[in-house]
């Protein structure tokens, strides 16, 4: 009786290891009943990670790209890591790139290198085997502008571009605030070939003195553009154009554009653009002050529209920004983001812009189209066979959490076509090339009540 | 096997019992700093299963296990059943709830029960932790003769009382376990009591005062022994011979845990801003592993 007590006990022991095991490991119980299908489309835990507040303005980021010769999803996250997942949501590999938050991604023409930029106190900029997940070569954007850990000042690569011979273009960058309130800003684009060889460095032997989010290059008209988006426009600043347009084979400018702001602002910024269309004519791109304007490859305005105009209510100056801006072939393409404050995005409004969270359609010659307005913030968008797949995040003035999710719209009339919800804000969408899947990545974020709402997690959505 | 055989290495292979009490000694005080150090869920789970894997290679007993597999599972288990329950950091996600926080008082002066997902492998990680030193802390107990860490003791020049002390606390462990059984009998049979776990539960407060009385009567005998003995008036002692394979394979340890403590702490440190860019692969490896 007392051998049964005992192996009774050591049956138990063993047990409990094996559940030690499953807990200890990345996919812990809970998570692995959450990758079930669940009808729709399939849930993939992607780790944990700190849930932020749900008003703050910047927000756990993903990064998501569908690769179509293996039919699978790449995935970048905040914890550093590197997935692709098949359609039914099984990992087929996953690196660990280390400390870092992975930021920005692209993918080789060829679909055999994926490009990857982090942010961290070396600020990588990963080349990585898209078959196995080696990385192939890196570069650390600390070289080119720096690094300043004891402010937690450190350097990301924010943004990459490729051409069509797969040289990449990113933007390094690093933001520092002084003691006394004020603001540096650090950045450089820097030029790849696909081994890694340097090609450039824009500006050869400085920094720009401005915060540059955003670059796209054109193989037609063999240019780089830079769009610039500092705070504020100070005496000293070298670098105060809105754009800027590189020779893409030699690194060497061409021309900036200084769009002139409008009140209340005393710049003009741009977040998410501006973006040439295919064949290199245009150059679509929305301002923070809620214009959207179409270029010519040469920087020329050709037409502007207030997609959101300032108003004032109450002594308070409102507006959305506006952030995304394509010259796609449906048309031109600009998005809005949530209400914000002038004097500070924290503070309350009395009221939402009427055009926040919106997508604005207008024909090439500058005529609207349509109008679609979401009921939070499109925080990405991808596009497929006149589609268009929208990440719905959050409304920090309404909080209205029924609004996360992916929405899928007909780019001809802005019809919506499906919406598939999540509980927490989507961050980042991707759409398959026949556009029969969607897959996105939710974030977890802390309601003002202190409620934790949503996981950090892969959604795969089948149309 | 007797309450007394059951914490004595006896029957432990033979490997172990030959191993020097320094050995084993400094392998439990490494693991010691390890299990403080790493952070990393799986990593402590390897640690936890490699102490497993030595009791399994010194043949330890059934009953042994038993008593092992008893010990282990109240740690761990309690451990994150309780950090489950009242798991306070963020960020916290519920996976069930015990008591809603509507409930009628219960729900308004616990302000809700939850079962909470981070809570559970915190628990684990806290449980983890000492669940590998209990295991690794019996090792050394059932595999040692207590005269084998008496001399490990002195020849790293502690003093011969504090290290006495050491050795006689744990030579007790097993007499203390054998006499707490017979005061339980004695309570037993004087109370006319039938054999079974709910009698063992009555009699348990009453056993502190008779237990604490042997105590004293055999640590008046053991004072009287040790100073006829003259046992702290000898000199020091040569050194013992300590196997060049046992210094080797401690030597490693201590390289290895010494590298392990380096890199937690640059890693700490370049979270608080001295980072250095050489580093790099330090601080990817303690993330990822430590």
């Amino acid at each position: 009786m007392s051998k049964i007590k005992s192996i009774i006990a050591i049956v138990i022991l063993i047990i409990s290891w094996c559940l030690m095991f499953w807990i200890t490991g990345n996919r812990t119980p809970w998570q692995a009943f959450s990758s079930t299908d669940k009808g729709d489309g399939v849930s993939v835990f992607l780790g944990d990670i700190p849930s932020e507040n749900y008003d703050r303005m910047g927000f756990t980021k993903g990064l998501i790209e569908y690769i179509v010769s293996k039919n699978a999803w790449l995935v970048g996250t905040d914890r550093g890591e590197l997935f692709l997942f098949d359609n039914s949501g099984k990992q087929i590999w996953k690196r660990s790139l280390g400390i870092g938050k992975l930021v920005s991604l692209c993918v080789s023409h060829d679909e055999k290198i994926t490009f990857v930029g982090e942010q961290s106190p070396a600020g990588n900029l990963y080349a990585i085997d898209l078959d196995g997940g080696d990385i192939l070569w890196k570069f650390a954007a600390e070289k080119v502008v720096g690094v300043e850990p004891d402010k937690r000042s450190y350097p990301s690569i924010v943004h990459i571009c490729i051409d069509k011979d797969d040289n990449v273009y990113a933007n390094a960058y690093r933001f520092v605030t002084a003691k006394d309130g004020g603001r540096g800003y650090n950045g450089k684009a820097v030029a790849f070939n696909k081994n890694g060889e340097q090609l450039w460095q824009f500006p050869e032997s400085e920094n720009i003195d401005s915060w540059i989010n955003w670059c796209d290059v054109n193989d037609n008209n063999d240019k780089v553009v830079l769009s610039t988006s500092a705070y504020e426009i100070r005496p000293d600043m070298k670098y105060r154009d809105t754009m800027y347009l590189i020779d893409k084979k030699t690194g060497q400018l061409i021309n900036s554009i200084e769009v002139p702001p409008v009140a209340p602002f005393e710049n003009t910024v741009m977040r998410g653009s501006p973006n040439f269309s295919e064949d290199g004519e245009f150059l679509a791109a929305a301002c923070s002050d809620g214009r959207g304007m179409l270029f010519d490859a040469a920087g020329k305005v050709l037409w502007q529209r207030e997609l959101s105009k300032p108003a004032q209510i109450d002594n308070v100056w409102i507006n959305a920004s506006g952030r995304d801006g394509f010259a796609a072939e449906a048309g031109v393409i600009f998005t809005t983001i949530n209400t914000f404050n002038r004097e500070n995005w924290q503070l309350p409004t009395p009221v939402e812009h009427p055009s926040n969270n919106s997508m604005f359609v207008f024909n090439y010659d500058g005529t609207f189209k349509y109008k679609y307005r979401a009921l939070g913030t499109m925080e990405q968008i991808d596009f497929s066979n006149n589609m268009a797949a929208c990440a719905v995040g959050r409304n920090v003035r309404t909080h209205n959490y029924a609004a996360h999710g992916a929405v899928v719209l007909d780019l001809n009339d802005g019809t919506e076509l499906n919406f598939f919800h999540t509980e927490g804000p989507l961050q980042a969408v991707a759409i398959s090339s026949n556009g029969k899947k969607i897959a996105g990545i939710e974030a977890p974020a802390v309601t003002p009540e202190g409620k934790i709402i949503g996981a950090y997690r892969l959604h795969i959505w089948q149309r | 096997m007797s309450v007394r055989q059951l914490w004595e290495g006896c029957d432990a292979a033979v490997w172990a019992r030959k191993l020097d009490g320094r050995t084993k000694l400094l392998i439990l005080f490494l693991v010691a700093v390890l299990a403080i150090v790493v952070d990393n869920p799986r990593t402590l789970f390897l640690l936890f299963t490699a102490t497993l894997l030595l009791h399994l290679s010194a043949r330890t007993s059934i009953y042994k296990w038993q008593v092992l597999a008893i010990l282990l599972l109240l740690g761990l288990w309690g451990s994150m059943f309780s950090q489950a329950l009242f798991f306070a950091q963020t960020p916290r996600t519920p996976l069930f709830v015990i008591i809603e926080p509507t409930m009628p008082v219960l729900g308004q002066i616990t302000g809700g029960l939850y079962i909470y997902r981070e809570g559970v492998i915190y628990g684990a990680v806290q449980g983890l932790r000492s669940a590998m030193m209990l295991s690794l802390g019996l090792f050394v107990c059932w595999t040692s003769d207590p005269r084998q860490l008496l001399k490990a003791l002195i020849t790293w020049r502690l003093s011969p009382q504090i290290a006495f002390m050491l050795v006689t606390a744990i030579r007790f462990l097993p007499v203390l376990a054998a006499e707490a059984g017979e005061v339980i009998i004695a309570l037993r049979l004087r109370s006319d009591t039938r054999v079974g776990r709910k009698s063992i539960i009555r009699h348990l407060p009453y056993i502190a005062k008779p237990l604490l009385a042997r105590c004293l009567r055999r640590a008046q005998t053991l004072a009287l022994s040790v100073v006829s003995r003259g046992f702290f008036l000898a000199t020091a002692r040569k050194d013992e011979f300590w196997h060049t394979k046992e210094k080797f394979v401690c030597c490693l340890l201590i390289i290895f845990t010494i590298g392990i403590t380096f890199s937690k702490i640059v890693y700490l440190l370049s979270e608080q801003g001295l980072y250095f860019g050489n580093l790099r692969i330090v601080y990817d490896w303690t993330k990822l592993y430590l």
